[in-house]
């Protein structure tokens, strides 16, 4: 029975019903939304890395010997792995169309997944002839995409030249997250069997190695050791590599910026939380004198309770599943926008979400809207329990004062005042179930509008130009094979001839070479990592130096030397980066006893467009510069690292063309550009706007709902006080007038509480979290509050007009009647 | 003549269904009346009351107040002759909870966009004993107390007419003879018309004219 009734109130009630309905919707929105998108922003930038590493799987094993083949079925049966694949190179594809690496290779078909290479049509391929390929080399050969199309592949193998013909049994798309663009064709294995028989390995041609797909991402290579070791491999003989995009990430999120987030997080929380509680405290509250009337044919206050709950619950049963359904279908529709507009628009057709992650965006929206919902009734239950039917249906216009001293309270902009603050715990939650979107929205437009695209350059780069190997660029100077990844004096020279350059210079950087020593380091060799470089004097800017007037005359005679240090956010030298003061000697000995004694003259700040390896060690790290020719009469063998340039004036897109050529010419070579931190930057503007954007429009709406909610139901529950004030004199301009004021105290108290606030955040977190970010300097826009203070007078307006329309359209005699 | 109607009638409903709360109702009130309409509940005497009032608006017929016919206006001319021409008082006091009972008083002079006399404000508080009262708010006064408030409001404005709609109706005997005795005492000393909706034979005897209505027509 008691469901039955409460299924009838919500059709009698139309109107509430749909409010309910739109806050709880619009809650789940929000959430469903924001941590769809988040945690879409997260899988976007984690999976972008594993594309760009051209691999999902973890571990590749090398060089595959008939230890690793026996090894490999205790790998797959190991519970750590979740699958592995085979590989063997077999060729490169040279025929003259095409301008870029195709390479060869039998492999089966997990390794085909492994690589992102799913088949869009067709079939691995099985007999001899056949093969797959990626699209873009299909196009490149201009053969006809079709199964069973004729493919003459010229191949090299080694110094060795050979022409086939394979039939094409499929496609997949080319993985274009890769920074060097590589075709790919895969085999069949009869064909690998044929050209073992045919052909012996040679260096890489004929090179198996075997990937391992781990069911977990964390720690990989402490997870690769244990399952070599556990296999039976000796770790000191097998190859083995591990990609780099799983590489922990071990910086830890600092304290302040935690603080913000929690505290952004708590904000969002609270304003979703409020405008259910609004919708239900209010409607109770409004409805408390027909529940006080129910009470008197005898409804106990346990059925009242079920009364309200079962209403909550068929309302809850229309509004959660629309409402996470939408924020679901926001956040996944807006999300591949977002990232197309960003670095990682190669995901952006990706799917990012595992089941078990939805399940826990599901999940926590619901729960949370579910408890909002409870919360938000049981107050007013429990009140309207305690109370007699007459105390019920005077329940909000109950006035706690018992009197007060002014004489003027019905001049209207008081009276209105007396009418907001009837209730001061109700008004003050109403204020702030106001002010709290407007503050997140205001924050919002701030953060917006204080990208700082020189500041974001100013910590990436100096120059035009800056050219190194790809391997430096990956955090790779120094590659797992234990090389150095320098870049090529020839390559410099086809730069520097070019006549785009109107001003460069080098940077050399010895990468922990062992042969470098500090000798009057107590340390033993192995207990310390050192980088050391060479620096032309293009590449020594007088703001990097974290001292102010530093005289570079030592530096450049060969007797100075300068420490490079990572600053806090206060411009401090972050402790345990800095390992001497100036004036300290430092004594450095390389091999052929070549030794020199320099003295530190001050500090490079790293953490700005400095060039440095990237690379640090586990214990001390030093991070020594001097000046090149210094560096080059110390280091017998100087380590080439980037180069890096200015273009002459009107020779940009020329500038960009010689790069482009430099490297096509040299495949290992890459290079960043102004340009390409410029359009990064306007990406992740982009990015930051749309979200913004959102957030600011779904907040907003959020507040303007509250505000309207509030104010309508105010009316609504003095319905009967204003027909006496109609019945006594008040025309209906007076009645706008007042309630014009009342609107207008909600929204200006507000907007105090909201400005304040915004103020107090911004000089307490905001703005140091996020000047800490490189692209941004923080700084509240006051234009902000006069776009919302135009949005919160026209509502204002709108609403009481309408409103009091509705009003007037009753007799002042039906009005005064009670219900 | 203060109040007249001639032939007044207000309809409910459709044909089939229709109440005919009021059916062609003519009556005259002079200066200085103290009438007591009576009749039985749902008699059609607060309907009546009401379009006295400008209250509500007749079906058909005509109201006059002094010279000037009310049954043809609109809300706001009618809201503005209400608050400067006539003082209502009704059964359940009506008061504005947030509004001290000094304020409530002088709450339609303030409409009528005219400075309160105070000192017609402070006699009527001493008639009515409400002068320790004037800072409390209406939830701290008895019904007796709130009901005298009411009858404050009524007068603050100094209205021609007084129009009271079962006045006793949640007070206890005692205190409802009390605010009949204070309405008869302002009809004796500002000589306003007084016309009063009651159900109580007792408390029309003391007024100085009935009207009985019955099935909405006046006897």
């Amino acid at each position: 029975m008691i469901r039955k009734f409460a299924l009838r109130i919500i059709r009698a009630d139309k109107t509430k019903g749909i409010s309910a309905i739109i806050a709880m919707i619009l809650t789940s929105i929000l959430f469903s939304t924001l941590f769809t998108t988040i945690i879409g922003m997260n899988k976007a930038s984690e999976y972008s890395e594993i594309k760009k590493s051209g691999m999902l799987s973890q571990i590749v094993l090398k060089d595959c010997d008939s230890k690793i083949e026996d090894a490999i079925e205790k790998i797959r049966s190991n519970d750590m792995v979740d699958s592995t694949g085979y590989r063997k190179y077999l060729a490169d594809v040279v025929n003259d169309e095409l301008s870029y690496n195709v390479e060869l290779s039998y492999e089966d078909e997990v390794y085909s997944t492994h690589c992102f290479q799913d088949l869009k049509e067709g079939h691995m391929p099985e007999a001899e002839n056949e093969i797959v390929m990626d699209e873009s080399t299909i196009k490149a050969l201009g053969i006809e995409k079709k199964i069973g199309a004729s493919v003459p592949l010229n191949l090299k193998i080694g110094d060795t030249y050979v022409s086939e013909d394979f039939i094409l049994s499929g496609w997949f798309e080319l993985n274009n997250a890769l920074e060097i663009k590589t075709g790919q064709v895969v085999t069949s294995k009869c064909y690998a069997k044929k050209w073992e028989s045919n052909y012996t390995k040679n260096s890489i041609y004929g090179a198996e190695s075997v990937d391992i797909l781990l069911k977990n991402s964390k720690n990989v290579e402490e997870q690769a050791e244990n399952l070599l070791t556990q296999v039976g491999l000796d770790l000191e003989t097998v190859r083995f590599s591990v990609n780099p995009a799983y590489c922990d990430d071990t910086s830890t999120i600092e304290t302040s910026s935690l603080l913000v987030m929690i505290v952004g997080i708590l904000l969002i929380v609270i304003v979703g939380y409020l405008i259910i509680n609004n919708i239900f405290h209010i409607a109770t509250i409004r409805d408390a004198k027909e529940y006080g009337q129910l009470k008197t044919i005898g409804m106990t206050k346990k059925q009242i309770g079920a009364l309200i709950g079962w209403q909550a619950v068929f309302l809850l049963i229309v509004a959660i599943p629309i409402g996470i359904l939408v924020g679901l279908s926001i956040g996944e529709y807006i999300l591949p926008s977002i990232l197309s507009q960003t670095s990682f628009k190669v995901v952006a057709k990706d799917n990012l979400f595992e089941m078990k992650e939805i399940v826990v965006i599901l999940a926590f929206s619901i729960i949370f809207v579910l408890v909002t919902t409870l919360l938000s009734i049981f107050g007013p239950i429990k009140i309207i329990g305690k109370l007699s039917p007459i105390e019920s249906s005077r329940l909000e216009l109950k006035v706690y004062n018992k009197s007060h001293k002014t004489t003027d309270g019905s001049k209207l902009h008081k009276f209105a005042f007396y009418n907001i603050s009837r209730n001061k715990k109700n008004m003050i939650i109403l204020i702030i179930s106001i002010s709290l979107p407007i503050l997140l929205a205001s924050i919002a437009f701030s953060v917006l509008n204080s990208f700082d695209m020189d500041k974001y350059l100013s910590t990436m780069i100096y120059s035009d130009y800056k050219v190194a190997t790809d391997n430096f660029f990956k955090n790779s100077y120094l590659t797992n094979e234990g090389e150095i990844a320098s870049v090529s004096l020839d390559t410099i020279e086809d730069i520097e001839t070019s006549d785009t350059v109107e001003d460069g210079g080098l940077i050399y950087g010895s990468c922990n070479n062992l042969n470098i020593v500090i000798e009057n380091e107590k340390k033993s060799r192995d207990d310390y990592w050192l980088n050391l470089y060479g620096l032309d004097s293009f590449n020594l800017q007088e703001d990097m130096i974290f001292e102010n007037d530093i005289d570079l005359t030592a530096f450049y005679d060969g007797t100075g030397i300068l420490e490079g240090v990572w600053l806090n956010d206060d411009g401090s030298i972050m402790p345990g980066t800095s390992n001497y003061d100036i004036g300290d000697m430092v004594n450095i000995q390389t091999e052929e006893g070549k030794e020199k004694e320099y003295q530190v003259i001050g500090h490079l700040n790293i953490g700005g467009s400095v060039l440095n390896t990237g690379i640090s060690g586990d214990n001390i790290t030093y991070e020594l510069y001097l000046d090149s020719n210094s560096y080059k009469q110390l280091v017998t063998e100087p380590q080439l690292m980037a180069y890096t340039f200015d273009v002459k004036n009107g020779q940009e897109s020329n500038a960009e063309d010689v790069m482009k050529q430099i490297t096509s010419s040299y495949p290992d070579v890459d290079y960043q550009s102004k340009t390409t931190y410029e359009e990064e930057f306007n990406t992740l503007k982009n990015m930051v706007e749309l979200i913004s954007i959102l957030l600011c429009g779904v907040l907003s709406f959020i507040a303007l709902i509250n505000l309207i909610n509030v104010f309508i139901t105010s009316i609504l529950v003095r319905k009967e006080e204003i027909g006496i004030l109609r019945s006594i004199g008040m025309t209906r301009r007076q009645l706008v007038k007042m309630l014009l004021f009342e609107m207008l105290y909600y929204c200006g108290l507000a907007f105090i509480v909201s400005m304040i606030l915004s103020i107090l955040l911004s000089i307490t977190m905001v703005t140091p979290f996020c000047n800490s970010i490189s692209f941004l300097t923080y700084s509240l826009r006051p234009s902000v509050y006069v776009y919302i203070l135009l949005i919160i007078v026209v509502i204002s307006g709108v609403t009481v007009t309408f409103e009091e329309k509705q009003i007037s359209k009753k007799s002042v005699t039906e009005q005064l009647r009670s219900v | 003549m203060v109040i007249r109607t001639e032939k007044l009638c207000k309809f409910y409903g459709t044909e089939e269904n229709q109440i005919r709360a009021l059916d062609e109702v003519s009556i005259k009130v002079q200066k200085g009346e103290f009438i007591a309409l009576i009749g039985k509940s749902g008699s059609g005497k607060s309907t009546l009351l009401n379009m006295m009032g400008g209250l509500d608006n007749p079906t058909a017929g005509k109201i006059y107040i002094g010279d000037v016919e009310i049954s043809g206006m609109n809300a706001e001319a009618l809201t503005k002759m209400r608050r400067s021409k006539i003082g209502f008082i009704f059964q359940n006091y009506n008061l504005i909870p947030v509004l001290n009972v000094y304020e409530n008083i002088v709450l339609p002079v303030q409409l009528d966009g005219k400075k309160p006399d105070e000192a017609y404000i402070e006699s009527i508080l001493k008639t009515l004993e409400l002068s320790s009262k004037k800072t409390s708010l209406p939830a701290s006064l008895s019904g007796g107390q709130q009901q005298r408030v009411a009858i404050a409001r009524a007068l603050a404005n100094k209205p021609e007419i007084v129009l009271a709609d079962e006045p006793t109706g949640n007070l206890d005997a005692a205190m409802g003879n009390e605010v009949i005795a204070m309405l008869k005492q302002m009809n004796e000393k500002y000589n306003q018309t007084i016309i009063i909706v009651t159900h109580d034979q007792e408390i029309a005897e003391q007024m100085g004219r009935t009207i009985r209505i019955v099935d909405g027509r006046a006897l």
